[in-house]
């Protein structure tokens, strides 16, 4: 197309704030990853707190957290920037937020990681092992998933709990109906209803790039 | 009265690369974010590939934005980064078209 005549200055804030917003879903932002992964956090611990578990279900606990993983990328890179990927730049208190956090987790697990491998071998069954090895693996693949995928707040939330429930599981224990219960399902469903904000958000957007296209 | 001439005299200082209708889509666009793939920026200006290469071209040659260009699973991806002389010249022109139009109203009373 060509363009005949200046666009008006409230044209130009529009084309800004539109971009603005859209490249919040790069990173800031999860959407439908954010209502998955709510979901998941929700259906996992009642499976874990009212079912009974042997050996092999407690193996299908180590999938919820890659699954969310996978799914909330998917959902950013496929869906949410659809019309091309556009990222913004971090700001200084999110980039001390996102490093202090992961720094934290990266001391817990440091701290579990090496309580667990001094534990005495001798005595301890094969599988017993492999229940220490798998919870130690999560504890400590944790920090480094948190710094390259986890980047907001809910998805923090969700993906701590998630490997917390998978660690803990794995390792031949599980979360019951107590204070966990609280935590499980409220944090769920605050992830849920902001997902689905931030979806609604993303419809709106969707329609003004695409009546910004029809304009011209 | 001297503050519509001066408001009015800011028109003739414009950047005329900026004025461009087209490129002036673009750096609003790129605006908006650090880094901003092709295929968004014609999304949001609504200017063709052909159009929008050649205003890029013509942005990147002054030093307003930069073109960076990347395989992603084999299939190449160009994506814009407006510079820090970039942004200060669109925000200049927002300011002086501003005060610009704010002159005119002004006069118009």
């Amino acid at each position: 197309m060509q363009t005949s005549s200046s666009p008006r200055p409230s044209d130009l804030l529009h084309r800004k704030d539109v971009t603005e917003r859209y490249a919040k879903f790069a990173r800031d932002a999860s959407g439908l990853g954010s209502v998955f992964g709510g979901v998941l956090l929700i259906v996992t611990w009642a499976v874990g707190a009212l079912a009974s578990l042997d050996g092999v279900v407690r193996v299908f606990f180590a999938l919820p957290p890659i699954a969310y993983v996978i799914v909330n990328q998917s959902f950013k890179s496929k869906y949410y920037q659809r019309f091309g990927r556009v990222t913004a730049s971090l700001s200084t208190s999110q980039r001390y937020w996102h490093f202090s956090y992961v720094a934290f987790m990266a001391i817990v697990g440091i701290v579990v990681g090496a309580a667990i491998v001094t534990q005495p071998i001798a005595g301890a069954s094969p599988s017993e092992l492999m229940q220490r090895g798998a919870y130690a693996a999560f504890v400590l693949a944790h920090p480094i998933v948190v710094a390259r995928y986890l980047w907001t707040a809910e998805e923090k939330v969700v993906g701590t709990a998630l490997f917390c429930e998978a660690a803990v599981t794995l390792g031949g224990q599980h979360y019951g109906v107590d204070i966990m219960a609280l935590v499980f399902v409220g944090f769920g469903g605050a992830a849920i209803l902001k997902g689905l904000a931030q979806h609604r958000d993303f419809r709106k957007l969707r329609a003004q790039l695409e009546a910004l296209q029809e304009a011209i | 009265m001297s503050d519509d001439r001066g408001g009015m005299r800011g028109v003739l200082d414009i950047d005329r690369l900026v004025h461009e209708p087209a490129r002036l889509l673009i750096l609003s666009v790129l605006a908006g974010a650090e880094d901003v793939e092709f295929k968004f920026v014609e999304t949001a200006t609504g200017l063709t590939k052909g159009n929008l290469s050649s205003h890029a071209t013509k942005l990147e040659e002054a030093g307003y934005l930069k073109v960076t260009k990347k395989f992603r699973d084999r299939t190449p991806v160009t994506s814009f980064r407006i510079t820090a002389a970039g942004r200060a010249a669109f925000e200049a022109y927002c300011a002086q078209l501003s005060s610009a139009l704010a002159a005119v109203k002004r006069a118009r009373k």
